[in-house]
């Protein structure tokens, strides 16, 4: 790759981040582009060719009709006006807000409620968090064939403690609440250890001096825990809600294998309702606008997102 | 919470056929590694950890380096195009992998890479969430001490590699982490590019324990409690760094 | 320069057992030779599963017997031709997505194994080997009608029907100690007789009558009760919906009692879980089950102490089965068109495929099998039960679940059925929406 960039861009850049920040000088920032695009160079090559390229080559798949072998006919637009006429489209698209707008929250405060609570000098407290951490790295695959057991709604082990206390089982898989309900127990499950671990750390990091003071003035536990821990814990709480809204987006081998997407569309999320209308439907065509417009979404969302990170920066 | 968990130990010691019928039970019947030896018999899980291990490891080093120099650019250096280069990158934060999987495939078949570790360590070597995470971090690095190297006559790579890096511990410590989990557990890409046998990956292994008719419980769950530990590993190897890290990470 | 006969041999959805032994048999080189094999680092170009000369590489799902039966049928071909064959297995859930991805990236295998639903897609994208000329002359006559018409695309054959397999009511004998347990094809149960025997059975929390096995790719086999009746699924040019008729409706509304009045678990709709460990588990007192099923099910019922046995299954105007198992298919890509022909004609011929139905407890689908008594090596005596319901595969069911767009056609009827069974949306307006669909998946 090569740059006829100048060698000195003297033109302050108007979205600087820095820049708006007249009270520091960015004298350390240097202007070298060669070196800079040096340095980017292996990183943009493997970026640009293994996922913008791919990218590209969605967008222009999604354009024809193609089974993903043989011969492909190109229509234009029409895949896109037949996704915006998808009700299933829409419907994985809220399935996927829903299911993030669930994990994610829960996961936080579980795995904040927990730290909390083994935030005390005890015996064994290094091999708890080590435990707690394992549901995070078991491979999905397994986490999803083990909930498909574990949740059958006919002789899954939920349901049989459930029936054994006297009450009715949950109708897990026919029944598209009972579906959801399923999957993000077991996301939340795989989540809390690792939220549990980083809030742990960032709770060990306030100094004690805060929580003294606040005591001192008389605050409770509940006022110490609003005012003083929780914004304390911004910047791990922000860390872990970006993960988790990743991983979320990104989840498929627990849906695959746990629900399929049902019963009827109430667990298909966009990502696996790309890959059926790719691989199962063979409509390859499809998929890849399903995957463009997910992109875009996506796109749309970061930013929002970004704009206030920025606001908040700047802040600061 | 820590039910589900204790409850795959239980079935990984326990026998085949034990499990779906009868009563609960808290503690196996007569606890045996049967499932362990069965996993071992089935397919050579040893040679499937080998490849995990240098599959992971290799993708993590290519990962860590590629990002922290990106990162490092991004947030310290100005030219034009930095702008563009960090939209683009960011806009890419949270795309699912399926939604490029094919072309992606044709990609790496076209460059002869199929069967080979390279198809699955490169295509996923720069990650937005990495390259945004180091930009963040290195944006609080004071460019005092970057002008202080400078002054001394130290190049480009010399500042980087002596100054920034050794800042860098904490950054390094949950790349690491994220890094070689992910690595680590994926499932789908390398079970589309790696055909042969000798090359296959523990996720994969175990994709293959369950049937769709008849699953051996004991086997899967045994393995899969296994494969977590050099996870655990790194894990414990880089925790300490990594708390101070997110604590770090410049989000807000 | 790696060893090219390493493959990749694994456990499918058609076994739980694996045995290193069959492996090591299907590694070609007989030995984990690691040293040949290298590592994943060294790039090389071509690869242990594409198509080179010299050699046939054939993906498929294999369970432990299948794969075991398809190795000795290799290896004698191999011995008269010369040419190895590598074996290349995956797991059956993933195995077209990776055929999808080599074809797409001209990095196909010589030979792959297909479901009859899913051949069309393949043929209308030029995907397979035209074996109409390569086959031997005549050969193709040797097989049932409906599987011709299950491999032929348009006139033209890209596969050979290895074998088929259909469904059973499999019975617990305890459970149906009462009822009235049909011998024959004529006096099959009628619906109705079906229905009551079904009724009559204890349900509970945990307790059904019995089981479908419509879950997912098997939702075409909701199909035969639409047959029964004389309805069909597209119209007779197979270019457009006919479900949406009163056949259609009729056979919706029968089904959809199964549900409702839960005689069936609600979880194993058309995107739920498969029925055979319930029956195993004793959930659930009779299934609907395919023959490749036994080996499964056998050893579970043995060690339980029970007993069950096989039926046909229901009929009304007539009788009718689901066409299941597999042909295989070589690509267009294949560099070794007349040793793939070649191989195929030998897999499929009378004395391979008997071999094979035997050890893998499947169906022949050579005319000249079927007064043979193979030798099966699970239950025999059910055996010769599916055998004879294999005889109710009609050619025009058989036509229309073998259209190009099939798959898309039974992705929208997994969709569409789940709405009719869970929620009981009502059969016309259900098949309207069906019908819908196919119209834009047929177009």
């Amino acid at each position: 790759m090569t740059t006829t960039a100048p060698a000195a861009v003297t033109a302050p850049l108007p979205e600087d981040d820095e820049e708006q920040r007249p009270t520091r000088k960015r004298r350390g920032a240097w202007k070298d582009s060669a070196a800079a695009w040096a340095m980017l160079s292996p990183n943009l090559l493997v970026f640009g060719l293994f996922l913008l390229l791919p990218l590209l080559a969605t967008f222009w798949l999604s354009l024809y009709s193609s089974s993903g072998f043989g011969p492909r006919e190109f229509i234009g637009f029409e895949n896109y006006s037949e996704l915006f006429g998808d009700d299933t489209f829409w419907r994985a698209t809220l399935n996927t807000g829903v299911y993030a707008l669930l994990t994610v929250p829960v996961s936080l405060v579980l795995g904040l409620g927990v730290a909390l609570a083994i935030n005390r000098p005890m015996r064994g407290r290094g091999l708890l968090r080590g435990i707690y951490y394992v549901p995070y790295v078991i491979s999905g695959v397994v986490i999803a064939v083990a909930g498909r057991w574990v949740f059958n709604e006919n002789v899954g082990v939920v349901n049989r403690l459930l029936r054994g206390a006297g009450l009715d089982g949950v109708p897990w898989q026919s029944d598209g609440v009972g579906a959801m309900a399923s999957l993000v127990l077991i996301s939340v499950w795989t989540k809390i250890g690792f939220c549990m671990v980083v809030y742990l750390a960032g709770l060990q990091s306030i100094p004690t001096e805060y929580l003294e003071a606040a005591q001192m003035d008389g605050a409770g536990r509940w006022t110490r825990l609003r005012h003083v821990i929780v914004p304390l814990l911004k910047p791990t709480t922000v860390f872990l809600v970006v993960l988790g809204v990743i991983e979320s987006f990104q989840v498929f081998d627990i849906v695959y294998v746990l629900t399929g997407g049902g019963p009827g569309n109430a667990t298909e999320m966009l990502v696996t309702y790309a890959y059926a209308e790719g691989f199962d439907a063979r409509r390859q065509g499809y998929a890849a606008t399903i995957g463009v417009v997910t992109y875009l979404l996506i796109a749309v969302l970061t930013a929002l997102w970004w704009r206030r990170q920025k606001a908040t920066e700047a802040d600061q | 919470m820590l039910f589900p968990l204790y409850w795959m130990v239980v079935t990984a010691f326990s026998g085949q056929g034990s499990l779906t019928s009868g009563p609960l039970r808290w503690f196996p019947e007569n606890p045996t590694l049967d499932g362990f030896r069965r996993a071992f018999e089935l397919l050579p899980f040893g040679s499937f950890f080998v490849n995990s291990l240098a599959i992971a490891l290799v993708a993590m080093a290519l990962s860590v380096t590629l990002n922290l120099m990106a990162g490092y650019v991004l947030a310290k250096y100005r030219f034009r195009g930095r702008q563009a280069v960090f939209v683009v990158i960011v806009s890419t934060l949270m795309i699912p992998v399926q939604v490029v999987m094919v072309p992606q495939f044709q990609l790496v078949a076209g460059l002869g890479w199929i069967d080979s570790y390279w198809a699955v360590i490169v295509p996923r070597a720069a990650e937005a969430f990495g390259i945004f995470l180091c930009r963040q971090f290195m944006l609080a690095i004071p460019d005092e001490i970057l002008e202080a190297a400078r002054m001394d006559g130290a190049g480009h790579l010399r500042v980087f590699w002596s100054v920034v890096l050794p800042m860098c511990r904490p950054l390094i410590a949950v790349l690491v982490i994220l890094t070689f989990m992910y690595r680590w557990n994926e499932f789908a890409w390398p079970l589309i590019v790696l055909n042969d046998q000798q090359l296959f990956t523990v996720p994969i292994g175990l994709a293959f324990l369950q049937g769709e008719y008849g699953t051996d419980y004991p086997a899967l769950m045994g393995m899969a409690l296994l494969s977590t530990l050099p996870v655990l590993v790194v894990f414990a190897l880089f925790q300490k760094q990594f708390v101070e890290g997110v604590a770090r990470s410049g989000l807000r | 320069m790696r060893n090219p006969d390493c493959s990749a041999v694994i456990d499918s959805r058609r076994s739980r057992g694996f045995s290193r032994r069959s492996f090591l048999a299907a590694s070609g080189a007989g030995a984990l030779a690691l040293a040949g094999c290298g590592t994943g680092f060294e790039l090389q170009r071509g690869d242990g599963t594409a198509s080179r000369e010299g050699r046939l590489s054939f993906t498929l799902w294999a369970g432990d017997a299948e794969l075991t039966a398809f190795t000795t049928v290799a290896e004698e071909w191999s011995r008269t031709s010369g040419i190895p064959v590598v074996f290349n297995v995956v797991p059956f859930g993933e195995a077209l997505t990776g055929i999808d991805a080599g074809l797409a990236s001209s990095r196909a295998p010589d030979l792959f194994r297909v479901t009859y639903q899913d051949i069309g897609i393949y043929a209308a994208g030029d995907a397979l080997l035209d074996l109409t000329d390569l086959l031997p002359s005549g050969f193709v006559d040797g097989f049932g009608p409906a599987f011709v018409s299950a491999v032929q695309s348009e006139g033209r054959v890209y596969g050979v029907p290895h074998h088929t397999d259909t469904s059973l009511v499999l019975y617990d004998t305890e459970a149906l100690a009462g009822a009235r347990i049909p011998e024959s094809l004529d006096d099959a149960w009628t619906w109705e007789e079906f229905g009551s025997i079904a009724r009559s059975l204890p349900t509970g929390e945990v307790q059904f009558a019995f089981g479908v096995n419509w879950q997912l790719a098997g939702a075409y086999r909701w199909l035969n009760w639409v047959d029964q009746l004389g309805g069909r699924l597209l119209t007779e040019d197979l270019t457009g919906p006919a479900i949406d008729s009163r056949a259609g409706r009729d056979a919706l509304a029968f089904t959809q009692s199964f549900f409702a009045d839960g005689l069936v678990p609600r979880t194993t709709s058309t995107k739920g879980a498969y029925v055979d460990e319930l029956f195993t588990a004793g959930t659930i007192a009779m299934v609907f089950a395919g023959d490749f099923l036994l080996p499964t099910i056998d050893p579970a019922f043995l060690s339980a102490g029970r007993e069950y046995g096989a039926t046909f299954l229901p009929r009304d105007e007539r009788a009718s089965a689901d066409l299941g198992g597999n042909a295989v298919v070589a690509t267009s890509q294949s560099k070794n068109p007349e040793a793939a022909a070649d191989f195929l004609a030998y897999l499929s011929g009378d004395e391979a495929q008997a071999l094979f139905c035997a050890q893998a407890t499947v169906l022949p689908t050579r005319t000249a099998l079927l007064d043979q008594q193979l030798d099966y090596a699970v239950r025999p005596d059910l055996m010769e039960l599916f055998v004879q319901q294999a005889t109710t595969i009609t050619p025009e069911l058989s036509a229309q679940v073998t259209v190009p767009q099939f798959n898309a056609v039974n992705a929208s009827m997994v969709d569409r059925l789940e709405q009719a069974f869970l929620s009981g949306d009502d059969p016309a307006g259900v098949l309207a929406d069906l019908s819908d669909d196919i119209a834009g998946r047929l177009s």
